[in-house]
């Protein structure tokens, strides 16, 4: 029942977006793209797209390697400090490198601060595909004469190509979807568009004729990604491997590899850190907000904690369905949250503004309202934390202790849960870090008097108060340094930090 | 009682037909081994006796209860059939005792005696307190095993409990486990693909082939009188030589055979690798003259292939002998000892 209720939240969106342009004639359509310089809007995005993942694909490439395989000094150090960039919303990041130096906008700007933020998509795939490869297939590939670049180039890298690639998508559809970083960039794409024609006063139609475009972009993307992991399996034939590898040996590289980086994690990291410290302190003379700052934070823990403790609830029985009980129907379900993956947090927020304003008042600009947007936009995440968990835990222990007499709900308490506990943690946890600091749907749906601490400091940041903005991007990023910690140990990094 | 009926057997994988019409009868108390190629439907067979998987059609039924009619399924907590998959499958966040009282009830007082008995019985007494991850392959099996007796269920199955472990421990586990299985009195399906595990443990082995039962028998009947070349061919290594029957003997490049039973309609016999003898050449002799092709040595035993000479088509017979192992080339003679099994 929760898994049917749970697919059909999350087809609302992908209803809300046809059952609008479908009002549209065909000329009429023709003529809204057109005042939207839609084509414009494309090659921007591709633009972005294209460069920011290539940039992202060198850094996180090679800092996965030099992290796994080289004697790079504190290579556990910064095995941690390259996820972190995960913890700084791409808006705060935006807004750090902005009021550093307002001359860094449009395209350039654009490349600098996604790049920065978005590394981590292709380096934690990366480092997980490099952990889990078996050091005898590089010393074969070695025994048969190869050089170690040459093994790299012919072994190591065509089984990276699906992390690669996994990243690669992951980005886009980032980019795709990101609002406030581009809003402060000064870089015109597909949602700063919508948010512009929403706030301009709804014109629905045309919002969510630009929304059409956008969806169809991302389950294009997402298309790839789900070919991708059909073939996924070729990657991980032989294994865990036994033994460990051996450190490359860098010689005097070895410190050019240090201070690169080095450099890399001053600019991800430092920058905005830096900058946020640097204008807590100019602030401080000015105004600071102590009052609201603590109602803005309580809140937020409130709502992330709810979405994230929802959203795993939730989570549970889809993957149950999509794990445990292949059929067409579990697939349909679970498809129909997978393409929940592709929408952007501005599609859902429209849609269910439409709905709410429709057909149910009674929760528009409520507290419940926002948490299910949360709940259909942060799904995806619970369940790809929950299915893995789900998966290695083999269903043969549950078959066992059925075996042994025990129903339903006693194996489910006694063997399920334990086992996949740390899953579940894993998902609330990606859950409550994109809730704290979700901005688009929030800014949006948010009932009139909550303010969020993205959403405060967002107001702040508009008016060019630096200062006042600081206090709240400060609170954000150490709340959310703490999931993100859990996270990265979970999702594999744990191995680089911990082994050897 | 806990004797298992199966009739009629049906399951199917999408397009995949599994089970074609299984029957099979499990006495109460027997050990009985299901031996099969992999892919057979042994393993499915296992899942629907033990409630992991619904019958299409059939009936399965367990101590004179219907546990599965292929309409409705009794659920495989109310079975009280004990399961031990592939490799064990021990809860690894529960120590050893944890695991092997899991199916006890709380409140029962004995539980910790009974979780002492059943580790005592597979050799492991005083292991409680041990971790799944600290034990071996095969200590982890024992454990599994344990877990599955301690509510002293009505049967036992155990899917492949050896393939995991390696030869040496393979050899010692399964005279361990026979022994334990006999001395409990359970009525125990074994599934395996290795047929001298299932000719060393159990008293009845069901031969699986396409998803039907080919044959049941103890061990030693299935040895000498399979039912069919498949069955023959699948237990043990079978020579099957072409014949000529007249009456209670059959004429072949063997010279004349003694038929152990009525020949009907048979036209070739088998021949088993022990029932062959090797002979050094001699000229003179009646026996059948053959030419060695090659000779596998194993130590303790050969087993040789030799191309008979007379006979109008070339026949290749394998051979086991413990003498002397004759090198390629060599010409030896052939004699057949004891009576052979005439198939269709």
């Amino acid at each position: 029942m929760a898994a049917i209720a749970v697919g059909v939240l999350a087809l609302l969106p992908i209803v809300f977006v046809l059952l609008q342009a479908s009002h549209l004639g065909l000329h009429e359509a023709g003529t809204l793209l057109w005042r939207h310089r839609v084509f414009e809007l494309i090659s921007n995005t591709l633009k972005l797209t294209i460069t920011a993942t290539l940039f992202s694909i060198v850094l996180g490439v090679a800092a996965a390697w030099l992290v796994c395989r080289s004697d790079v000094p504190f290579r556990r150090v910064f095995g941690m400090l390259l996820v972190l960039p995960l913890a700084i919303p791409d808006f705060v990041a935006g807004y750090a490198w902005v009021s550093l130096d307002p001359g860094i906008h449009g395209f350039s700007g654009a490349v600098l601060v996604t790049t920065f933020a978005y590394y981590p998509f292709v380096y934690l795939p990366a480092v997980a595909t490099l952990s889990r490869l078996d050091p005898a297939l590089e010393e074969v590939g070695r025994s048969l004469g190869l050089s170690r670049i040459q093994v790299f180039r012919r072994l190591v890298l065509p089984q990276l190509r699906l992390a690669i690639l996994g990243g690669c998508i992951v980005i886009a559809l980032h980019l795709l979807a990101e609002y406030g970083a581009f809003s402060i960039l000064r870089y015109r794409t597909f949602t700063t568009e919508i948010f512009a024609e929403y706030n301009l006063g709804f014109d629905g139609a045309s919002a969510s004729l630009l929304s059409l475009v956008l969806l169809v972009i991302c389950v294009v993307l997402l298309g790839g990604d789900q070919r991708l992991r059909g073939r996924a399996s070729y990657a991980s034939v032989s294994g865990a491997p036994a033994r460990t590898y051996t450190l490359v040996r860098l010689g005097k590289a070895r410190f050019a590899a240090f201070g690169g980086l080095l450099v890399l994690v001053a600019l991800s990291i430092g920058v905005p850190l830096s900058s946020i410290v640097y204008w807590l302190v100019q602030g401080n003379s000015s105004t600071l907000p102590s009052g609201s700052l603590l109602a803005a934070t309580r809140t937020t823990l409130v709502l992330a904690g709810s979405a994230a403790l929802v959203t795993t609830a939730l989570a549970l029985p889809v993957a149950f369905l999509a794990v445990r009980h292949r059929s067409t129907f579990s697939a349909l379900i679970e498809r129909s949250t997978y393409v929940a993956r592709a929408l952007p947090g501005i599609v859902v927020a429209l849609a269910f503004v439409f709905f709410a304003t429709r057909y149910a008042a009674a929760v528009y600009q409520s507290t419940f309202l926002l948490i299910a947007a949360y709940v259909v936009l942060f799904l995806p995440l619970a369940l790809i934390a929950v299915e893995a968990a789900l998966a290695q835990a083999p269903a043969s222990l549950e078959e066992v202790g059925h075996s042994l007499g025990k129903g339903r709900l006693t194996v489910l308490w006694k063997v399920t849960l334990p086992l996949i506990g740390p899953g579940l943690l894993a998902a609330a946890a990606l859950v409550f870090l994109s809730t704290a600091t979700e901005l688009t749907a929030t800014l949006i749906l948010s009932p009139t008097g909550t303010t969020t601490l993205a959403t405060g400091f967002w107001s702040y940041t508009t008016g060019l108060s630096y200062g006042a903005a600081a206090p709240y991007a400060a609170v954000m990023v150490a709340l959310s340094a703490i999931p993100a910690v859990v996270l990265s140990r979970y999702l594999g990094s744990g191995r680089v930090t911990s082994a050897t | 009682m806990s004797e298992i009926r199966i009739a009629g057997l049906e399951k199917a994988f999408g397009r995949h037909q599994v089970l074609q019409g299984l029957d099979l009868v499990v006495p109460d108390h027997a050990v009985a081994a299901v031996l099969g190629p992999s892919g057979c439907g042994k393993t499915t067979l296992l899942r629907v006796i033990g409630g992991f998987e619904a019958a299409d059609s059939g009936r399965v039924e367990i101590g004179g209860v219907v546990v599965d009619d292929g309409r409705r399924q009794l659920r495989a907590e109310a079975r009280r059939v004990g399961y031990v998959p592939q490799e064990g499958a021990l809860f690894p966040h529960l120590s050893v005792g944890q695991n092997v009282g899991f199916g006890l009830s709380r409140t029962d007082s004995d539980r910790d005696r009974t979780v002492a008995e059943a580790l005592d019985l597979v050799g492991l007494g005083g292991f409680e307190q041990r971790r799944p991850n600290q034990l071996s392959g095969g200590q982890q099996q024992r454990v599994a095993l344990a877990r599955a007796l301690a509510p002293k269920p009505q049967a036992i199955l155990l899917d492949e409990p050896f393939a995991a472990l390696d030869p040496a421990t393979r050899t010692a586990m399964r005279a361990e486990i026979a022994a334990v299985l006999r001395s409990i009195g359970t009525t125990v399906i074994l599934v395996t693909h290795d047929q001298a595990e299932a000719l060393s443990i159990a008293d009845l082995v069901a031969v699986i082939v396409d998803g039907k039962v080919a044959q049941v028998d103890p061990p030693k009947e299935l040895y000498a009188n399979p039912a069919s070349r498949d069955v023959a061919s699948f237990v043990g290594e079978a020579n099957l030589v072409p014949v000529q029957i007249e009456g209670t003997s059959a004429r072949s490049a063997l010279g004349t055979l003694t038929l152990a039973s009525e020949a009907g309609e048979a036209t070739t016999v088998l021949v088993r690798p022990e029932q062959l003898l090797l002979e050094p050449w001699d000229e003179g002799a009646s026996t059948a003259a053959g030419r060695v092709v090659s000779t596998m040595f194993f130590g303790h035993d050969a087993l040789v292939m030799v191309e008979l000479e007379d006979g109008a088509d070339p026949q290749l017979l394998e051979i086991r002998t413990t003498g002397r192992a004759p090198e390629p080339g060599e010409r030896v003679r052939v004699r057949v000892e004891g009576s052979v099994v005439p198939m269709a």
